[in-house]
């Protein structure tokens, strides 16, 4: 089972194409095309038997059901902060993409009458939503342990969603704790610009005031779990499992090297 | 005689619907379930259920594909409702305070976000391609529309066409897709489906004209918000472009706008004053009354019954609504 960097990056531009509006990109910091969780959404599908038109549909409606719930998270929860015209609309142009790409989503699996991967789609956004309303209400409350397992399922149920209604089973089961792993040994980490990968996200503002320790001993937790279900993998997926090990091991690596630096 | 009146033998009907739409918003979550129900609380004239339900009983007349259609649509307009106050900051909503002021953005953004979704999971139940077809192609142009508004607040440089343009995306084709989708589950033929969209197209405008003619026209008891508040806003709606034809209210209207964040409630009640004084809003109700006669010319070859009447009396109802 191969994903080729140049297969990621092909479904990148038709979901860019997709997206593309003007006056979104003039204002809005246009949301991060989550690499991690397009990945993870092409492992599922390339290790089903569905044909590749299908495979392409179903990841790029996936895709843009996760940037619609990734923009939405940007909006301030009040305006107070917002200073200049721009900055209002930005704000409004937020809302208004998110609405925007939910209805790409609907509009490209009824063209191809795929109306029970709709129903599966939207049972999943409603299902986030009520986790990011969980989340929102307990932030401070409950311990980082309860508060990152809410976030894991917040941040992999569309995959795990998709991955069920394929039939897919191995990926799935690894899917909420490779997003996780990659998330926590990136998210200090500021990007080459030096702009966070997204204005804000749910992540973000639940580590932010984590200790490094803290955080360490999550994700040796989170790898033990992983590890469990990778040498689990059938031989076919050997080669899969290798290269699942070697990504979440360089992202730690670059991860820990940073914090000595620090 | 109040517009609920004209579809009034619906009652029964429409409670079916509003008991569907009650199930339809139950969350798990507490506060969740609480914005939810203060939505579908906070009522509205239901209009777009009362177009399926009207339009599907003029075919084989199915109740639980009707209510299905209807409990979507009313669905998705709630959710842009409540993302729509979080665009416009705004504290009320039919004189309540809305979902963002009383609860904070992420809220109402959560809220619209799983309303949204409950809309998609429901209208599922119907496995008919073209009505997903027809109604997701409309939520994309109803998207695309209300990006266009924005893009063009305080453009005083737009044309007529501009502006139909966005009514068309903002309110006239969700009432078409509610005609044609409500004829659609009751196996209407399809060239008496396409009169119904084209019916619910034109009404959509009217329907919106006169809504822009009223933020000048009526008090703010009866709007609810300060009269002139969509110009306030930033948005040129029709009386706006028509009295833009007379280069003196043009001038003035450049003025009072030159930063919009200075605008005065003494200058804009004088440039309230300005635009009445111009053929504007007369204008505007002629314009409004030629898409009200060629809504009604849909309904030409529509046979005889109560649901076409009923469909006959909304249009001339929104011809002589006038608050």
């Amino acid at each position: 089972m191969q994903t080729s960097s140049m297969e990621l990056n092909n479904l990148k531009v038709l979901i860019n194409e997709k997206i593309h509006n003007s006056l979104i990109e003039k204002y809005v910091q246009v949301p991060y095309l989550n690499d991690d969780k397009l990945y993870m959404l092409t492992l599922v599908l390339n290790n089903t038997a569905l044909p590749d038109e299908k495979k392409k549909n179903y990841i790029t409606a996936a895709m843009l059901v996760q940037m619609a719930l990734d923009i939405h998270d940007a909006v301030p929860e009040t305006n107070d902060c917002l200073q200049t015209d721009d900055e209002v609309k930005s704000k409004q142009l937020s809302v208004l993409a998110g609405d925007y790409y939910s209805s790409l989503y609907y509009l490209l699996l009824s063209e191809v009458e795929e109306v029970e991967l709709i129903r599966v789609l939207a049972t999943a956004i409603k299902e986030i939503n009520e986790g990011k309303m969980e989340l929102h209400y307990k932030m401070n409350e409950d311990s980082f342990y309860i508060s990152m397992q809410l976030i894991k399922k917040v941040e992999s149920l569309l995959i795990i969603r998709v991955a069920e209604f394929t039939g897919e089973k191995m990926i799935r089961d690894i899917a909420a704790e490779w997003l996780t792993i990659r998330k926590l040994s990136t998210a200090r980490k500021p990007s080459d610009s030096g702009v966070k990968e997204v204005p804000l996200d749910i992540w973000d503002e639940h580590i932010a005031s984590k200790d490094r320790q803290t955080i360490e001993t999550f994700l040796n937790r989170e790898l033990r779990s992983i590890n469990h279900h990778l040498v689990r993998f059938p031989s076919r997926l050997a080669g899969l499992s290798t290269e699942l090990k070697e990504t979440l091991n360089e992202s730690l690596a670059n991860s820990r090297s940073i914090a000595e630096e620090g | 005689m109040k517009l609920t009146k004209t579809y009034g033998h619906l009652k029964k009907e429409l409670d079916m619907i509003e008991y569907a739409l009650a199930d339809a918003i139950q969350a798990e979550h507490d506060t969740l379930r609480e914005t939810s129900t203060q939505l579908l609380k906070a009522g509205g004239k239901r209009i777009r259920p009362v177009f399926v339900l009207l339009c599907g009983q003029l075919g084989e007349y199915n109740a639980e594909r009707v209510t299905t259609v209807a409990v979507s649509l009313e669905l998705i307009h709630m959710a842009s409702l409540v993302h729509d106050d979080v665009i416009d900051d705004a504290a009320l909503r039919r004189g309540e305070p809305t979902i963002k002021q009383l609860y904070g953005n992420r809220t109402a953004m959560y809220t619209g976000d799983f309303i949204l979704a409950r809309a998609l999971e429901n209208i599922t139940k119907l496995k008919n391609p073209s009505a997903h077809r027809i109604l997701s192609g409309t939520m994309v142009q109803v998207a695309k529309g209300e990006i266009e508004q924005i893009r063009d607040k305080y453009n005083w440089n737009q044309n007529l066409r501009d502006y139909l343009r966005r009514i068309k995306r903002k309110t006239a084709l969700l009432i078409a897709a509610s005609c044609k989708l409500g004829a659609i589950a009751s196996n209407v033929d399809e060239k008496r489906a396409a009169k119904l969209f084209w019916y619910g197209y034109y009404i959509g405008m009217s329907y919106q004209i006169i809504d822009d003619i009223l933020d000048f026209t009526a008090s703010e008891r009866e709007l609810g918000k300060p009269a002139g508040n969509d110009l306030l806003q930033g948005n040129v709606t029709l009386p706006v472009l028509l009295a833009m034809q007379d280069p003196s209210f043009e001038r003035q209207l450049r003025e009072t706008f030159a930063d919009p964040e200075l605008v005065t409630r003494t200058s804009m009640d004088n440039l309230l004053d300005s635009l009445k004084q111009t053929d504007a809003i007369a204008a505007s109700y002629r314009i409004s009354n030629q898409y009200l006669q060629k809504a009604l010319k849909q309904l030409d070859d529509i046979p005889h019954n109560k649901a076409k009447h009923t469909l006959q009396s909304i249009a001339k109802y929104i011809g002589k609504r006038r608050s």
